[in-house]
């Protein structure tokens, strides 16, 4: 890469935007052009300074930043989007890769995790915190975020689905079998993997874990 | 007793029954516009005055019919006084006129005969039908009309005593029956008439009648007073119910602001606590003589910080209800780590033993925050029951066989935390998990210490034991479920019996995998097709092929793979749309590989993953 990477910091946190900025100072790949309080002054200071990278703390006052990451992108195609939030919200997640950006880290990494996740966006890359990962997929070809009531159940295919249902309302694995139109073995396989999936291993638990989630009525 | 009993006794009480199940006050006032009572009532009235109206209907018909049948009477009396004098007059006349031969009787005859027929074709014919009673008299009439003529011509030829013999022998005289018989056959005809003419109630059925509709009277009244006072009643119960609910709402809200109060409170003491630490340490820090004890001091400020930091998301995740995702923890590590955060918290007369070696390493699988903070509850409950010194123990104890049918782990390590202060009496111990129940004075206890540390060990399968006596001390023990140390020990490290090989060909994919895989712990080696890397290098724990060909085309290579003598469990992540297979796919899939759809969240995969690969670990050990 050449020369360091340009950033604008944006944090309507005096505290947390003077540490983050000192931090950055420090890095001699890095050079933070702007620092500022709010994603109007971030649009701002990225028309003006086309920076590689922009920094944007969601719960800041006035427009939002997603709006701002939008902009950003539609004018700067060149400039990666990072955003950085107290909060894991399902929505905010939702929202920042609708914008497409580069990466979603919390604040609760150390100031060292979140320049070396900013140093890898700078060199391309994208940089999510693992607690957001985890509520991500990669279903298709786009990075996705899927809101589950409960994230085991996207792990089963529709045929274990079946399966638990079947085996929760206390039907034998025999009559599955002819419900299913399957060999019995291949019943025990769905149960066996079904049961490893949802880390449920008897039939009481898998009984209230569909009761819970509505697959059955109760 | 308090509200709550109150109410539950006023809801157990009979007259409740009819509005028991209904709840908001809203809906009570509809129930009461749609109560069907109301339509009964209606109908019942309607009843009531169909049938009155009916009733004097009757009557009134009845006392015409009377009226109609008396004058009938008086008139078929006089009728029948004057068709019997006219019948007598007949007959005397033409007697007489026979004996003595005077025209004046045969005069008379003639009018008295014309004044029966004009009395008789006067009767009215209406309803008398059958029979024909009037053509019956006046045949008989006629006949007896015969007679006389026939009388009368012997009388011209001189032969008076056989004319005589003729109007007063038998042949007359029947003549005479007969017309008597006919016209009380039109009477008897014309009084049934009138009768059926009627509505045929009878005066004792009219009394009768009179008195059922009295009777019915009367228990209609009893019903509408009977129902009434039920509406009274029930407007009553209502205005309870209404007063119920609010008084319910009320004291919800109020136990709401208490419980919130409670845990803010409890917060706060753990904030504080926190902050005690850091201040303690950003003491220490200014006051360190040399680069080293700033450093100690500086480490301590950044386990604080993480320590406050921990406790602000758990109190976030239990307002989400979140489940945290739990990882494996060394219980002797842990320890260690708590001893440097506990030491600023206990006063100088306390001393804080740690009994942690001399057991290897003791793992369990649990969310290291809420471990932590449970710890953290038990050693300041001991704290604070040893106000005047004592020595705060800390043990690790040798795992605990689970009893047989148990479920789950197999044994249960355990951390012994005991105080050497007041003790509890029998019964405070059996208050002492009871959430809001606290013994320490000045609101320096909130009550939600032991209770959360219980929902804690109970959520990790575990239990919490109390010992206590009082003037010797007490100790706590957490039982949670032992994973086997090896292959914990291993994958908390990294090593690579817990790694996992993770096969996709697209780059930005894999890394994102390869990324989740890490973040639940697993060493992730990456490559772009299975063959290259299924036969040599280190075997896996795991494999994750991220599939983009047909479903059924995964079958060989899977294959291949068990024939390569590659034992790892292999999930397979395909298109959500490609997970619905034909059976034959569907069991030949099932046998060689865990389906997963690529849609599924990675947090959610790199979970599964780690529980295949610490399996596959135990497996290989096994063996």
């Amino acid at each position: 890469m050449n020369g360091p990477a340009r950033i604008v910091l944006a944090d309507d946190h005096a505290i947390l935007r003077e540490m983050l900025a000192e931090h950055l100072a420090r890095e001699p790949d890095m050079e933070v052009v702007a620092v500022v309080a709010s994603a109007e002054a971030a649009l701002a200071a990225a028309l003006a300074e086309s920076p590689g990278l922009v920094v944007l703390d969601i719960d800041m006052p006035g427009l939002s930043p997603f709006r701002a990451a939008r902009k950003i992108r539609d004018r700067l195609p060149a400039t990666r989007v990072v955003f950085l939030s107290a909060y894991l919200r399902d929505n905010y997640i939702r929202q920042a890769l609708e914008a497409h950006a580069a990466g979603y880290l919390v604040k609760d990494e150390t100031p060292e995790t979140i320049v070396a996740a900013l140093r890898q966006v700078a060199r391309g890359r994208t940089a999510f915190s693992p607690a957001v990962r985890a509520r991500m997929s990669v279903g298709g070809d786009a990075v996705t975020f899927g809101e589950e009531r409960e994230a085991r159940l996207a792990l089963l295919t529709p045929r274990e689905l079946e399966t638990l249902r079947y085996l929760a309302s206390g039907q034998s694995r025999k009559v599955i079998a002819r419900t299913m139109g399957i060999s019995h073995k291949t019943v025990e396989q769905h149960c066996e993997h079904l049961m490893q999936k949802l880390d449920i291993h008897d039939r009481v638990g898998l009984a209230r874990f569909a009761i819970r989630e509505g697959l059955l009525e109760p | 007793m308090n509200i709550a009993g109150r109410e539950a006794r006023r809801a157990s009480s009979p007259t409740n029954m009819a509005t028991e199940t209904k709840t908001s006050s809203h809906g009570i006032r509809n129930e009461r516009r749609k109560d069907p009572a109301w339509r009964w009532l209606a109908a019942a009235a309607i009843a009531a005055v169909a049938m009155f109206a009916w009733l004097t209907w009757h009557a009134v018909d009845a006392v015409g019919t009377l009226e109609q049948l008396r004058a009938s009477h008086a008139r078929a009396a006089v009728v029948h006084d004057s068709i019997l004098r006219l019948e007598a007059d007949v007959q005397r006349s033409v007697q007489l006129a026979l004996a003595t031969g005077e025209q004046r009787w045969l005069d008379q005859h003639a009018e008295s005969e014309a004044r029966l027929r004009a009395v008789i074709s006067g009767l009215p014919r209406t309803g008398v039908t059958r029979g024909e009673p009037l053509h019956d008299a006046l045949e008989a009439l006629d006949e007896l009309s015969r007679l006389e003529a026939q009388a009368l011509s012997l009388l011209d030829q001189g032969r008076r005593e056989a004319g005589f013999a003729l109007v007063t022998g038998p042949r007359y005289a029947a003549g005479m029956t007969a017309l008597g018989s006919a016209i009380a056959r039109f009477d008897d005809g014309y009084h049934s008439w009138l009768l059926s003419h009627s509505l045929g109630l009878t005066r004792d059925e009219l009394i009768s009648l009179g008195g059922a509709l009295l009777l019915f009277a009367v228990a209609i009244g009893a019903w509408i007073v009977l129902l009434r006072r039920l509406q009274r009643e029930k407007g009553a119960l209502l205005r309870e119910m209404e007063a119920r609910n609010a008084a319910e709402a009320g004291l919800q809200r109020a136990q709401k602001m208490e419980l919130l109060g409670q845990l803010a409170g409890g917060v706060a003491h753990d904030v504080d606590n926190t902050l005690s630490a850091i201040a303690g340490y950003s003491s220490l820090a200014r006051g360190a003589a040399d680069g080293g004890a700033r450093e100690r001091a500086l480490a301590g400020l950044e386990r604080a910080v993480s320590q406050g930091r921990r406790l602000t998301s758990n109190l976030l995740s239990f307002v989400r209800h979140e489940r945290a995702p739990r990882r494996p923890v060394e219980l002797g590590t842990m320890v260690r780590e708590m001893q440097a955060w506990l030491a600023p918290l206990l006063p100088a007369n306390i001393e804080l033993q740690l009994q942690i070696a001399g057991h290897g390493e003791l793992w369990i699988e649990a969310d290291p925050g809420f471990l932590q903070q449970a710890f953290v509850n038990l050693a300041l409950n001991a704290r604070d029951a040893m106000p005047d010194g004592g020595v705060l123990n800390v043990r690790l104890c040798v795992p605990e066989k689970r009893a047989a049918g148990d479920g789950g782990n197999e044994y249960l390590a355990c951390i012994a935390v005991s105080d050497t202060g007041c003790g509890m009496d029998a019964e405070t111990l059996a208050k002492a998990r009871e959430p809001l129940f606290s013994t320490k004075s000045d609101g320096r206890g909130t009550g939600l210490g032991l209770p959360s540390v219980e929902r804690f060990v109970a959520a990790h399968g575990g239990r919490l034991e109390l010992e206590s006596r009082p003037g010797r001390g007490t100790r706590a023990r957490m039982l949670l479920p032992a994973v086997p140390a090896k292959g914990e020990a291993q994958a908390a490290r990294g090593d690579d019996s817990l790694a996992a090989l993770l096969v996709s060909p697209d780059p930005h994919v894999r890394r994102l995998l390869a990324e989740a895989l890490g973040d639940a712990g697993l060493a992730v080696a990456h490559c772009l097709a299975l063959d290259e890397r299924a036969a040599g290098g280190t075997p896996p724990g795991v494999i994750v092929l991220d599939w983009r060909e047909r479903p059924a085309d995964a079958v060989p290579v899977l294959r291949a793979l068990r024939a390569a003598d590659v034992p790892a469990p292999v999930i397979l992540l395909l298109d959500a749309e490609d997970t619905m297979v034909d059976p034959a796919v569907e069991s030949a899939l099932a046998e060689l590989a865990m389906v997963v759809a690529r849609s599924a969240p990675l947090g959610a995969l790199g979970q599964l993953a780690r529980r295949l690969a610490v399996q596959a670990a135990h497996k290989v050990r096994a063996a």
